[in-house]
């Protein structure tokens, strides 16, 4: 603060912007920075949960909001996920495995990976990116210093409800995903190919087992928590205005996709190589 | 950005505290509230050094301290009531019933009474401030902190919110310190004024001293006059 350069009328002038090397550097130290700060955030709202209670009625809103408000969007790609995981299904199976496993094939493939990353994919993008717009343009408007000047903690006021509902509400949209996804799948084995219903839901029921369900469960709720986590990470510290609410928003729906699939990869061996 | 800052307000005094934009107004009121930790120096607050005070003794600090920002910063999710009662439910000093009341006391002090329904996108610029302070006097504070209070506003609001804060210290009892470069608003609300010129503050006196100052930084101020020749260099 103390170089900073002084403007004609006394005022302090913004540093100027970097370039070459020098810039590389900048973003390689920030994102070790930002590392760092996600990590104290989550640290932060996990000391939080035990009085979770106190901000029961927020965490129902949000609940609302993340569950309630995404099936429509959901329900849509899902459909259109078992289709189509049907139809390129009977396209490899074709010659080589009878036609009748593709209920197998698109059960299998929606419960452990469609179903949760997808819905993840689906629901970072529209739920993270309205946490981190609502958080941004609170910050940028000193609503988040007003709460901290009221001696409300704003990481448990505001990050906690948003965090602790999408983590649980991914896995129940999840499971309305994979529900609808087996039934797109159907409706692609019955007109694609004339499959009967009974043919179907047979493979469906036969090959189920229920660590495929909870595996595509839990990584539903991991990525649940990491949407928003990151959308509240990023709206905290929005800056400049209307520009840096956008740009937050950006980095929030970005960052919760990118790790949404890092995650899946490991969470994939964890739960299929180590667990199980 | 500050260097070299001694201040101190009396109980039940309100200082005004002057200066061009970015010389550091704003952020001087974020420190002294907490938002901003100072590098050097000491901040006292009743008598408790809160210099290097973790969030848990900041937080109790703040029980006695309220600010009202430049944008009224209203949280547009709320109600104007929830607004206003929100410190008071988050603190748990009274029941539902009490805070109800206090909420309907503390709106028609800022001439804002039956309005406790409202949300905030329907207010003017005017009433949002006067929201504002509602909210702040509603946790009964010791210290009362003004942002710019009559930013963007029109003389004759710009008056009304003057008179306001005149009344909330004369009702409380508070001190306060409230940052602005309008003149005439510091003229009317002000016990003391305080320029502040590159981080530092250059002068220190009532509304009369002000006037008879020669100080060619105060005299610049007063009559608003862009002199090139005292502007400049670093602190």
């Amino acid at each position: 603060m103390r170089d900073r350069a002084i403007g004609l009328a006394g005022e302090f002038l913004p540093s100027p912007a970097l370039s070459g090397p020098a810039l590389v550097g900048r973003q390689v130290l920030a994102f070790f920075e930002d590392t760092g700060r996600v990590s104290a955030l989550l640290g932060q709202v996990l000391a939080g949960l035990p009085a979770a209670g106190r901000y029961a009625g927020e965490i129902v809103k949000q609940m609302a909001l993340v569950g309630v408000g995404s099936l429509p969007l959901v329900i849509l790609v899902a459909a259109f996920t078992g289709a189509v995981t049907a139809v390129q299904a009977a396209y490899q199976l074709e010659g080589m495995v009878p036609l009748r496993y593709v209920g197998s094939v698109v059960q299998k493939s929606v419960l452990i990976e469609l179903g949760p990353v997808l819905t993840a994919l689906v629901v970072g993008g529209r739920v993270g990116a309205a946490i981190a717009a609502e958080l941004g343009t609170m910050r940028v408007s000193e609503q988040i210093d007003a709460l901290e000047t009221m001696a409300i903690p704003p990481v448990r006021y505001l990050v906690l409800p948003r965090f602790v509902a999408t983590t649980i509400m991914l896995p129940v949209v999840t499971v309305f995903a994979d529900f609808v996804a087996v039934g797109g799948g159907f409706v692609v084995a019955y007109l694609g190919f004339d499959q009967a219903w009974h043919t179907y839901f047979e493979a469906v029921r036969n090959t189920f087992e229920p660590r495929d369900l909870f595996s595509g469960l839990t990584k539903a709720a991991v990525f649940g928590a990491t949407i928003g986590l990151m959308g509240s990470f990023y709206g905290f510290r929005a800056e400049g205005g209307a520009e840096g609410v956008g740009k937050a928003t950006t980095q929030a729906v970005v960052a919760s996709c990118v790790l949404v699939l890092v995650l899946d990869y490991v969470l994939a061996n964890l739960l299929f190589r180590v667990a199980f | 950005m500050l260097a070299g800052v001694d201040l101190d307000v009396a109980p039940g005094e309100t200082v005004v505290l002057l200066g061009r934009s970015g010389t550091g107004k704003s952020v001087l009121l974020k420190t002294v509230i907490g938002l901003v930790r100072a590098d050097e120096g000491t901040l006292s607050l009743f008598g408790q050094d809160v210099t290097r005070a973790g969030e848990a003794a900041w937080n109790r600090a703040r029980r006695d301290v309220a600010m009202v920002f430049q944008g009224a910063a209203l949280f547009d999710s709320m109600t104007v009531g929830d607004n206003v009662a929100l410190g008071l439910r988050h603190q748990r000093r009274q029941g539902e019933a009490g805070i109800a009341a206090t909420v309907e006391r503390c709106l028609a002090l800022v001439g804002l009474a039956q309005t406790a329904h409202l949300k905030p996108a329907s207010l003017s610029g005017g009433m949002r401030k006067r929201v504002g302070i509602a909210r702040a006097i509603a946790l009964e504070p010791r210290l009362l902190l003004y942002d710019e209070p009559t930013s963007g506003l029109d003389p004759v609001t710009s008056d009304v919110i003057n008179r306001l804060i005149r009344r909330v210290q004369k009702e409380l009892g508070a001190a306060a310190v409230v940052v602005t470069h309008d003149m005439a608003s510091a003229r009317f609300v002000g016990d003391r004024i305080a320029l502040l010129h590159q981080g530092r503050i250059v002068f220190d006196g009532t509304p009369a001293d002000v006037d008879r100052a020669t100080d060619p930084l105060v005299r610049q101020f007063v009559e608003g006059r862009s002199d090139e020749s005292l502007v400049g260099g670093g602190p």
